[in-house]
């Protein structure tokens, strides 16, 4: 009933208007108003917020300057990368110690070390006056740095133990069987070399385990020289069956690898009898055998060396001599260096493969230096304790030929210090993995505030702890 | 042409056509007036003393002195502060915990929600007149749907299929999953260009027929012409194949069908540059997605972020820097990076919701402009969903879904008096 009232009624006031005012007056009568809304609602409603899209990306304006075309036959789209290191004592680890040479990298690469270098105008520069360049550690054992099975799928990025871990001066580090880079910031080229060891579990504890093992492997050798018999008699035309492979499958198929040295087995040992198992496995199968601990291996150097051992080893282990054992037992601070004048390659890990930012400070990844000092301690040159952590490690992980020394045509990752690498008061200032800034000590918080400019004489600060707080705290 | 009539018979006519016309839209219409001691649009205009004409529920005008007609209702609210209603980008508000894995982008949020099992009070409660419901579970568990949170029933659904789940914030599982799915759409759109391509060719050859037909008849004129005339007929258009509904939403986001959204969950910095890496490989997808995160270390990526055209679904909490009593604020710097963010309530409890306006305040007092943070209360989740149209501002032709407040939204003291949707005040404080 309403409605219709309401409609009368209006009707009625609007003829009152009608005849009381003129016209266009009763044009702006109620009734007209929401008309013009309306109209203003339609005409609003399909305005939308105009959402722009970018413009062209900034490698199309910049075009290609370069004359050169990049040898790998990559895009002329994305440039050329340069870093110089300029200024710097560069330890290179496989040569020389350089004082003052620039180091030029091109796309994560090292192009020229030198004097005279042509540095391009467009290159990221690091004025490394005054401070030492290294060569990036290799860590071959850490848990949480990068991530596992897939690495680059894994990996958190920006992970605080990453940025302690390159603080540390590490740049490539292993995890589970792979090696990889140490980055912040991307996933791009992360893996270095996968499949690194073939897990070996011969111990003495495992006699049954030991027996298998060995009895898998002369299976293989027997299939190996079934193999060569046949090959031999169908090279001379006689009528042969080629040998049943099909059980070469899975776990067969990584010994028949590691028979073939394609692979290298790791396996962890520390004492004295242990080790000398795995030596007599090693050369009655010719393999290729990494021992992990080797603690009384200062006891068996000899035989390590004559296997054609590898030691990863831990300077600071500590046990005691057992009194009931006649023959010389327990750890020895000079493990490392007596291995090392055997020549059984050594790389050294700190005890905690991880990193810890509490309990365990100084035992951890992030102080790779410092353990390898403590061979230097048990006798070990400087000069093979650096390259136990750096080139040697590389090299029991069979990934030399990219890192682990300052090389032209080699992986740009270096470690810039304020001091020698493994002095207790040295900080890492700038960390470069594949010719990126990975780390600047001035811009991370963990250790800006120590010693800031590098100047060792320097009062300890003190806003210690807390620190930071300020005045308004 | 002018016929010769009075003057006033004239006038007379055209007068009562429009007294008839007007009179019949004024009786058909609701018209509400919300007079308020403060109108803050969501567009950036903030109005003491303004009002708000909503016309069947659309808002119809707005601005300090507006013209309504005199039958309007009036809802006085000049002690407080008229904002858009909150929109909640991603819920499971009063669903239970059921759980997909894998890729299921073909499933909808729609099948597990029952409205009227949901009591929404707490939401209103908290200002929200739309929630953004999500299918849960990891991978790819569905679509979303928004939803408002009362009035009239015909009305409560706002969009159906807002934005495709996607979850990345376990790359070592979720990476492959997106992945595998994306090959499986890029194969899809393969299927269909294949086809396509088939039939042009098809085309091209029954022309050439018809072609070579036409000139032999021409040549010999016999007549013994057998294969001609219907099949010639038949295919005019391409048909193309069905595509998997499994990867359907996927496809339209590759082929950049407008309105198909996706909402990518990391839960770190480091899943979003995991996230890239798998976009790296599919140029095609469309870059009208939207993250959300959890603001552990988001910070660390900003810069990568700002290069998407995303926004940023992320809680208004203040974090400390570790080892460190540095406090930064996330929200503050993506905007300040020129990333829109949306602000998400940090759970669906009572004291999530209800403490969610506050703890935005807490940002806007350490840095985050106030008109971002209107803008990630309100706008820009709207965006997140594509609702935007409808949802996230006071402007002529969205939807009459007003938060009254008794102070402004960011301070700690005032509270939600009222909640209006559609032009209807369907919740008040004093009735709870």
């Amino acid at each position: 009933m309403s409605p219709l009232k309401r409609r009368l009624m209006l009707l009625l006031w609007c003829l009152i208007a009608a005849l009381a005012m003129p016209a266009p007056l009763a044009l702006a009568g109620g009734g007209e108003r929401s008309i013009s809304i309306l109209a203003g609602m339609v005409a609003e409603s399909d305005s939308d917020d105009p959402k722009e899209e970018p413009e062209s990306d900034p490698a199309d304006e910049e075009g290609a300057p370069e004359k050169e075309v990049d040898p790998d036959g990559e895009s002329d789209e994305d440039r050329d990368r340069y870093l110089a290191i300029t200024g710097g004592q560069v330890h290179t680890v496989s040569g020389p110690i350089l004082d003052e040479v620039t180091i030029l990298t091109k796309d994560g690469v090292i192009e020229e070390i030198g004097r005279h270098v042509q540095i391009p105008d467009e290159a990221e520069r690091i004025d490394a006056a005054g401070y030492r360049v290294y060569p990036g550690l290799v860590a071959v054992d850490s848990f949480g740095i990068v991530g596992r099975d897939p690495v680059e799928d894994t990996t958190d990025v920006y992970s605080l133990t990453a940025t302690a871990a390159l603080a540390g001066g590490i740049t490539t580090t292993v995890s589970g069987t792979t090696a990889a880079k140490v980055k912040l910031g991307t996933v791009d080229e992360l893996v270095v070399k996968e499949d690194l060891f073939e897990n070996l579990r011969y111990t003495t504890s495992n006699p049954r385990g030991r027996r298998d093992l060995r009895q898998a492997f002369d299976r293989i050798l027997e299939y190996l020289r079934e193999v060569e018999a046949h090959e031999r008699r169908e090279a001379r035309g006689l009528e042969s069956e080629e040998p049943d492979d099909q059980w070469i499958r899975g776990r067969n198929e990584r010994y028949l690898k590691l028979l073939q040295g394609e692979l290298t087995a790791l396996a962890s040992a520390d004492t004295a009898h242990e080790i000398l198992q795995l030596c007599e496995l090693a050369e009655d199968y010719g393999i290729q055998i990494v021992i992990s601990g080797a603690r009384e291996g200062w006891t068996v150097a000899p035989q390590m060396s004559r296997a054609g051992l590898k030691a990863i080893v831990t300077p600071r282990t500590r046990v005691d001599r057992d009194e009931r054992l006649l023959r010389p037992n327990g750890s020895s601070i000079e493990n490392a260096a007596i291995l090392h004048e055997h020549g059984v390659p050594v790389a050294i890990v700190p005890r905690r493969s991880g990193i810890s930012f509490g309990g365990l400070a100084g035992r951890d990844l992030m102080h790779l230096p410092m353990e390898a000092a403590f061979g230097v301690r048990g006798g070990l040159s400087n000069k093979a304790a650096i390259r136990s952590i750096t080139i040697d490690a590389a090299r029991i992980l069979g990934i030399d030929h990219r890192v682990g020394s300052i090389e032209v045509g080699k992986d740009a990752d270096f470690i810039i210090t304020d001091g020698d690498l493994m002095h207790y008061m040295t900080h890492v200032r700038w960390t470069v993995v594949d010719g990126r800034i990975m780390y600047d000590k001035m811009e991370e918080s963990l250790f800006d505030h120590i010693r800031p400019d590098g100047d060792r004489d320097a009062p300890p600060p003190d806003d210690h702890w807390p620190r930071r707080l300020g005045d308004e705290w | 042409m002018m016929t010769h009539v009075p003057q006033p018979t004239i006038l007379l006519a055209s007068l009562l056509m429009l007294i008839f016309q007007s009179t019949a839209l004024a009786v058909d219409e609701e018209v509400v007036v919300v007079k308020a001691g403060r109108v803050i649009t969501g567009t950036g205009e903030e109005i003491d003393r303004g009002q708000v004409v909503i016309v069947d529920g659309d808002v119809a005008a707005v601005g300090r002195r507006v013209e309504y007609p005199r039958t309007a209702t009036v809802v006085d609210a000049q002690d407080e502060t008229v904002m858009p209603g909150f929109v909640h980008p991603r819920t499971r508000y009063g669903l239970p915990g059921y759980r997909r894995s894998g890729l299921n982008a073909h499933l909808s949020v729609m099948d597990e929600v029952y409205l009227e099992q949901i009591d929404f009070d707490r939401m209103l409660e908290g200002g929200f007149t739309a929630a953004t419901y999500i299918p849960s579970g990891t991978g790819l568990p569905g679509r979303a749907a928004v939803f408002r949170t009362a009035g009239p029933e015909a009305d409560r659904l706002v969009r159906e299929h807002a934005y495709l789940r996607i979850g990345m914030t376990n790359p070592g599982r979720d990476k492959r999953v997106m992945r595998n799915a994306l090959r499986r759409a890029e194969s899809e759109i393969e299927k269909v260009e294949q086809a396509r391509r088939e039939w042009e060719q098809e085309m091209a050859e029954r022309q050439q027929e018809a072609k070579e037909e036409e000139e032999s008849e021409n040549e010999d004129s016999n007549g013994e012409n057998e294969d001609s005339g219907p099949d010639e007929e038949e295919p005019k258009v391409f048909d193309p194949p069905e595509i998997d509904e499994q990867v359907q939403p996927l496809v339209d986001l590759l082929r950049g069908e407008p309105g198909v959204l996706a909402m990518i969950e990391i839960s770190s910095a480091s899943d979003f540059i995991h996230l890239m890496d798998v976009l790296a490989q599919f140029d095609d997808f469309a870059r009208n997605f939207h993250v959300s995160s959890g603001t552990r270390d988001l910070h660390h990526a900003i810069d990568e972020i700002a290069e998407q055209d995303a926004i940023v679904l992320t809680a208004p909490t203040l974090r400390v820097l570790p080892n460190t009593v540095i406090r930064y604020n996330v929200m503050g710097e993506l905007f300040s990076a020129g990333v829109e963010v949306a602000a998400v309530a940090t759970g669906d409890s009572r004291s999530a919701l209800a403490n969610f306006r506050v703890q935005l305040a807490d940002m806007v007092r350490s840095g985050l402009d106030r008109e971002d943070a209107i803008r990630a209360l309100t706008l820009n989740p709207a965006r997140v969903a594509g609702v935007d149209d409808q949802l996230g501002t006071i402007e002529n032709g969205k939807s009459g879904d007003l938060v009254f407040l008794d102070g402004d939204p960011f301070d700690g003291h005032s509270s939600v008096h009222r909640v209006m949707i559609r032009g209807e005040v369907v919740w008040e404080a004093g009735n709870r």
